[in-house]
């Protein structure tokens, strides 16, 4: 299983043992959730009965096992009793009806598929009520929530809303919608999913009210999706397999979001996707999220890393990731890579050079991201095996070459997002930044240590800038939009637009001219700092590059230090170049 | 190393698929203690709010 975890594409027989495997700690997690209720009858409130439900799903499961696992494995119920888990551990401040009688759906649901009679009380959440599997009602009313009583009785189950008002949870019923298996069909490969819009947890986190999508939004995103699977049967058949045996629900995100796919260690087989992209991009996305899945399944089942604390640069984010969290970035991003580097000799030439783009960017991320954690000592055996067999695959990715020119631009936007990352979230060791100030001050050679007891800042919520890495991205893959942007540098955005303008335009004096006078100004400005490490490089005064794009936080802290103690205003460049030879 | 063996498994497995839920409420072997108390320590990390997302 492992072996073939390793080459990226699992089949169907060990699909099935992850999912298997994800299933036994889902059944465990719900006896967790029902002791953690017995020991915490105060968090449980008088409207839910735990041991109910669970008699009820007891009951289900003598008459279908697999109706029941189907519910239970339901990733939206996975996400819930995760939720429902951490916020009702002793202490915890007291969930409310409407999330925890999410109980009482999932048992209710398992009981009408199972033909099991009972009658149980369930919450209606903005005039819905959600049953995992089953369907939506829509009720009379807007009230955040309120209580229904569920008769499960197989065919004929209803809502009874109040004594005189019920709804039938038929296909006939207008109020009633049931839930839909999504399908296509390509070449033979069916893709058969849940589709799933209005489960309060559908998002993976804190319920949403019911889905505001409009029908044209929902036909667009369907079709979107059958031609993705159409791509992904064409080309690339072996994961079209692996997502044919993996995938259980689909869940559209709106398409005014920037999120293009999104999924959840909580809830195994659940894939967010929007219709924001080409069929490919589509498709990609859901390569990608797959794997998150099959990562998180592996990883209950294995010890992939030895340090669960430590916090790291990971190329593709903004915060600082744990260490398996850039392990799911280096096995997703190179399952992606690899989407690319099949798609690229079947796509039309124009379509090309955007897929040689996003290949040689994100080949550059995983490569960095692979050598750092070959490099941690903080992966156990199995997850040094892992990511030597990613590393392998990426090897081979790395052997198709793109011209300079657009290798060039990757390698400066991959550098500018993790300079910028270190100045926001490293603080340097003030004994190197004291020892380098006195040196520049003193006149005598720097030193500057290999290692340091750098201190990394907790996170927030601010994105690092983007302006530069935007245009260089243009420079790429919109060529038309980027000479527009030159046309009128003065209008970019961010605190260097004209420095930008020159460094993307290759003009190595002019940019660092202009970063430098911007930092003569505003000795602060990160963006600056890092664009003049960009221009140094074009210049080819690597000591400088080296200082300001490899160890930014102590060349710009130690230069700051320097500001603070003398009157005179150093070169910037002169600096980096001074601090660099020492690196 | 591509293979898996027992000793990088988690030697705490306990396999709940073949245990009915009638018997799973009812449950007390070390093995399922111990693997209870596992879910406990994971679930104060754990809030149910942890997304992978690939943004545009």
């Amino acid at each position: 299983m492992f072996e073939q975890f390793c080459t990226g594409v699992v089949d169907a027989d060990t699909m099935a043992v992850l999912e298997k495997s994800q299933y036994s700690h889902r059944r465990l997690a719900f006896r967790a959730l029902l002791d953690q209720f017995a020991a915490n009858p105060h968090v449980v409130g008088a409207l839910v009965d735990p041991e109910r439900a669970w008699r009820i799903l007891a009951a289900a499961e003598e008459r279908d096992s697999d109706a029941v696992a189907d519910v239970l494995m339901y990733p939206t119920v996975g996400v819930w009793l995760t939720r429902a888990l951490h916020h009702t551990r002793p202490a915890s401040s007291s969930p409310t009806w409407g999330e925890l009688g999410y109980l009482h759906l999932i048992a209710a649901a398992a009981a009408i598929r199972c033909g099991v009679p009972c009658t149980l009380r369930v919450p209606a959440s903005h005039g819905a009520i959600t049953l995992p599997t089953v369907g939506q009602a829509r009720v009379p009313g807007s009230f955040p929530v309120g209580t229904v009583e569920a008769i499960c009785a197989g065919p004929n189950s209803r809502l009874q809303i109040t004594k005189d008002v019920h709804v039938d949870l038929a296909t006939t019923s207008p109020a009633f919608t049931p839930s839909e298996r999504y399908t296509c069909q390509s070449r033979g490969l069916v893709l058969r999913a849940w589709f799933e819009d209005r489960d309060p947890y559908r998002g993976f986190g804190a319920p949403m009210p019911p889905s505001t999508l409009a029908d044209s939004a929902l036909a667009e995103w369907r079709k979107l999706v059958a031609e993705a699977w159409d791509v992904l049967t064409l080309h690339h058949q072996p994961h079209a397999r692996e997502l044919a045996a993996g995938l259980r629900t689909l869940v559209p995100i709106r398409p005014d979001s920037d999120v293009v796919g999104a999924s959840s260690p909580s809830a195994f087989g659940g894939i967010g996707l929007s219709a924001n992209g080409s069929a490919a991009e589509i498709a990609e996305a859901m390569v990608h999220e797959l794997q998150h899945s099959k990562l998180n399944a592996l990883l209950g089942l294995v010890k992939l890393v030895q340090d669960e604390e430590t916090r790291c640069y990971a190329p593709w984010r903004d915060d600082s990731r744990p260490l398996v969290g850039l392990l799911h970035g280096v096995v997703a991003f190179t399952s992606g890579v690899e989407f690319w580097l099949t798609q690229r000799d079947v796509m039309e030439e124009a379509e090309g050079h955007g897929v040689d783009f996003d290949m040689a960017f994100r080949r550059l991320q995983v490569r960095r991201a692979v050598r750092f954690l070959l490099n941690s000592g903080k992966l156990t055996n199995v997850g040094s095996a892992l990511v030597a067999a990613v590393s392998r695959r990426l090897l081979v990715c790395e052997q198709v070459s793109v011209v300079p020119e657009l290798a060039a631009i990757v390698t400066a936007m991959v550098d500018d997002h993790r300079a910028l990352w270190r100045l926001r979230f490293i603080r340097p060791d003030a004994n190197v930044i004291d020892s380098l100030a006195d040196a520049w001050l003193s006149g005598t050679t720097p030193s500057v240590p290999a290692t340091a007891d750098n201190k990394l800042l907790p996170d927030d919520q601010r994105r690092l800038p983007a302006n530069r890495r935007n245009l260089l991205r243009a420079k790429a893959v919109e060529p038309d939009l980027f000479a527009s942007l030159m046309s009128r540098p003065a209008t970019l955005p961010g605190t260097t637009p004209r420095a930008d303008a020159a460094l993307c335009l290759g003009d190595g004096d002019g940019a660092a001219a202009a970063y430098r006078a911007v930092l003569c100004d505003d000795p602060y400005d990160a963006q600056a700092w890092v664009g003049l490490g960009l221009a140094m490089r074009i210049r080819r005064r690597t000591a400088a590059a080296t200082a300001l794009l490899i160890r930014p936080e102590i060349t710009v802290s130690a230069y700051r230090r320097v500001r603070l103690l003398d009157e005179t205003q150093p070169d910037p460049r002169e600096f980096a170049d001074w601090v660099g030879r020492a690196l | 190393m591509t293979t898996l063996t027992d000793a990088d498994l988690d030697s705490n497995l306990v396999d709940l698929t073949t245990v009915s839920l009638e018997e799973l409420r009812v449950l007390h072997t070390p093995g399922l203690v111990s693997a209870l108390q596992r879910t406990y320590a994971a679930a104060a990390f754990n809030t149910g709010n942890e997304l992978q997302q690939q943004q545009q």
